[in-house]
């Protein structure tokens, strides 16, 4: 089970998911897979030294590689009132017993991982990420009924379109590992390869 | 303090042959069509052992019903020794599976989502006065359906398993 850090001072988070999934996948492909999902998205940027993944840890252990890594990552621009809203994204990953294998997909041969993989990703949406009401002399008084009446409906807003992102990349790992998805359309089902190299 | 109506779990158990796709749309078809919008799966676990694939599935999902009663309803389904299989049905070749399903369904009715009865001792008082008192009834409404909501999934869930062994 992936320890769990609670999001950043947010007790309860709009969207979360966990996957675990125990068979061959190739982890390195699975990585850029999702990678690339959060850079099209949004959530991180193409510089490398930008995306914040504060945690890989692999131990080798008899039954196979043990390996934790923790991603942290933020969506900012998301239409008006960008400035008063921001998603935040946590993904933990725990993967036990991780092995090399060779696999035979269409009658060739592919180097392939073999393991426990968990996947968490837990998200929310923060109200005045930049403190810009917070630290208004004025606004600062009307914090509560600037979020909660003047901008319900666009918090409710947020709070369902982050929902409905976090479905969608709940759905990309499913597309990947051929699970069952949900989706009328699957997301990045036609450009990337699945899991068996199909 | 929000309170919650829970309603005992409904349990379904079936060994044979099925069809997993079928199974999942019927469910999420079935929440909805009852104004369940938003079907959250929180946990998906799929595990492939020596006797086949072991698999978990969570459904969560709320409804409002008004500005004081929020529906829930919470579905598991656990397959176990899951194996892909051919099925001859009326001379035609089908793809299913085949194991082990437990499904099991829950809900719950919660008065007084929005908290509007926190704060202090008086407003406790009110809150109870207002269940036990005013809206007793209705609260047994809210229950009652929960409760034939829970059952009729269950009914949708024992066909979709039962009637791919009886066509």
């Amino acid at each position: 089970m992936v320890e769990r850090i609670l999001p950043r001072g947010m007790p309860d988070p709009d969207a979360k998911f966990t996957i675990v999934y125990k068979d061959v996948y190739s982890w390195s492909y699975f990585y850029k897979l999702l990678h690339e999902w959060l850079l099209d998205n949004k959530y991180c940027s193409e510089k490398d030294e930008d995306f914040k993944e504060i945690l890989f840890e692999q131990v080798e252990r008899p039954f196979g590689a043990e390996i934790w890594l923790r991603w942290r990552l933020t969506k900012s621009d998301i239409g008006p009132y960008k400035e008063l809203f921001q998603y935040d994204l946590d993904i933990n990953f725990h993967i036990l017993g991780q092995k090399e294998v060779e696999v035979v997909s269409g009658g060739k041969k592919y180097k392939a991982d073999k393991g426990e993989l968990e996947i968490e990703a837990i998200a929310w949406v923060t109200l005045d990420p930049k403190k810009k009401i917070k630290e208004h002399w004025l606004a600062k008084h009307f914090e509560d009924f600037i979020f909660k009446v003047f901008l319900k409906k666009k918090v409710k807003q947020h709070k369902k379109q982050l929902a409905y992102e976090i479905q969608r990349l709940q759905e990309a790992v499913k597309t990947y590992l051929k699970l069952e998805a949900y989706l009328p359309e699957r997301e990045l089902g036609e450009y990337y390869q699945k899991r068996d190299q199909t | 303090m929000p309170t919650d109506i829970t309603v005992a779990p409904a349990m379904t158990r079936f060994y044979g042959p099925f069809n997993q796709r079928a199974l999942l749309d019927a469910i999420r078809s079935f929440l909805q069509g009852e104004g369940f919008d938003d079907v959250q799966e929180p946990s998906y676990k799929h595990k492939v052992g020596g006797e086949g694939a072991d698999i978990e599935i969570k459904m969560e999902t709320d409804r409002k019903l008004n500005d004081y009663v929020k529906y829930f309803m919470n579905v598991e389904i656990r397959i176990s020794d899951m194996k892909d299989v051919e099925v001859v049905h009326n001379g035609e070749k089908r793809k299913m599976q085949h194991g082990r399903v437990q499904v099991s369904v829950s809900g719950k009715a919660q008065l007084d989502y929005q908290k509007h009865f926190e704060g202090n001792k008086f407003l406790k008082a009110l809150h109870d006065f207002y269940h036990k008192s005013i809206i007793k009834m209705r609260v047994e409404e809210y229950y009652d359906y929960i409760h034939s909501r829970i059952l009729r999934l269950q009914r949708v869930v024992r066909e979709t398993l039962g009637s791919e062994v009886n066509g």
